[in-house]
């Protein structure tokens, strides 16, 4: 009954199942916010989408950096602390 | 005019706050810079603050806008002081921390939270010393809204009944509500521009 219920999803009332590709909104939630904030940031609109997505990639490269920094962190230095 | 001397002209203009700008801004993502002339950022600043509320409730479903009716029953509190008369309150479980920055978006999330609180949910009335109080909540998964009374009722045709929605857990209920709380932060950024817009920039 619980597996039917969840075959008949309805957009925007049932949760999508995002569990796997979770990090792939990443995308879309970066360009979200630069859409925003560069349209009350820039002076004049002329390189208005440039800046857009200039934002989006450093806020996405950003992340990755951050998510290689702490897996290394985790993975080897927390690991070969633990070991000495 | 070009945009040096436009600036230069601006800069010693003194700042104004403009309420009606900001309340604008608040009713309709946008709309305060729209009344400020300033058309394409009010499209852009639409765009981007209603894609990412609407986003995370399509990424959350609705249960990620969740007031848990505790501003409802601050708002019925105070009334009830003024008149003097007795509030019924009522209850639910709810993330009303998240909701706040949500509410930022403006009618659209208080919308959705209406909703939400009461044609998703199911009622319960239970009794509170002495007063009763209705207690508003998810229904499981092998329960039913019944349309009538709003009543919670056991699943007994599968076909023809299921659970008025299912409850977000994990990422997607975490990214949804992300997305519609970033989206009202945002918001609350346009407001703010929109009520003391200095005309630093030029025209869009």
């Amino acid at each position: 009954m619980f597996s039917q219920a969840l075959l008949a999803w309805r957009p925007f009332i049932d949760p999508i199942n995002v569990h796997e590709t979770w990090f792939l909104l990443l995308v879309p939630l970066a360009l979200g916010i630069s859409v925003v904030y560069k349209a009350i940031r820039v002076k004049t609109m002329d390189r208005y989408w440039f800046n857009v997505l200039l934002m989006t990639s450093q806020v996405v490269v950003g992340m990755i950096g951050l998510a290689i920094a702490f897996y290394v962190l985790v993975e080897v230095v927390v690991k070969q602390a633990a070991a000495r | 005019m070009t945009d040096d001397t436009n600036q230069a002209a601006v800069r010693q203009e003194p700042e104004v706050f403009q309420p009606m700008a900001a309340l604008l801004a608040f009713l309709l993502p946008g709309l305060g810079h729209w009344y400020l002339g300033e058309r394409k950022r009010a499209v852009y600043i639409l765009i981007g603050v209603l894609g990412l509320f609407f986003g995370g409730v399509f990424i959350g479903g609705i249960s990620c806008v969740d007031s848990g009716l505790v501003y409802h029953n601050w708002v019925k509190g105070l009334i009830s002081k003024f008149t003097k008369s007795r509030a019924d309150l009522e209850q639910a479980e709810g993330d009303p921390i998240w909701f706040l920055g949500q509410a930022m978006v403006g009618p659209a999330a208080l919308a959705t939270d209406y909703m939400h609180q009461y044609h998703f949910k199911v009622r319960e009335s239970v009794q509170v010393s002495g007063a009763t109080r209705t207690v508003y909540k998810t229904a499981g998964p092998n329960q039913y809204r019944d349309p009538a009374t709003g009543e919670a009722r056991a699943i007994t045709d599968a076909a023809t009944q299921h659970p008025p929605y299912i409850k977000g857990l994990g990422r997607p209920a975490e990214l949804g509500t992300l997305f519609s709380t970033i989206a009202g932060m945002l918001n609350l950024m346009c407001i703010i521009d929109a009520g003391f817009n200095r005309r630093r920039r030029g025209v869009a």
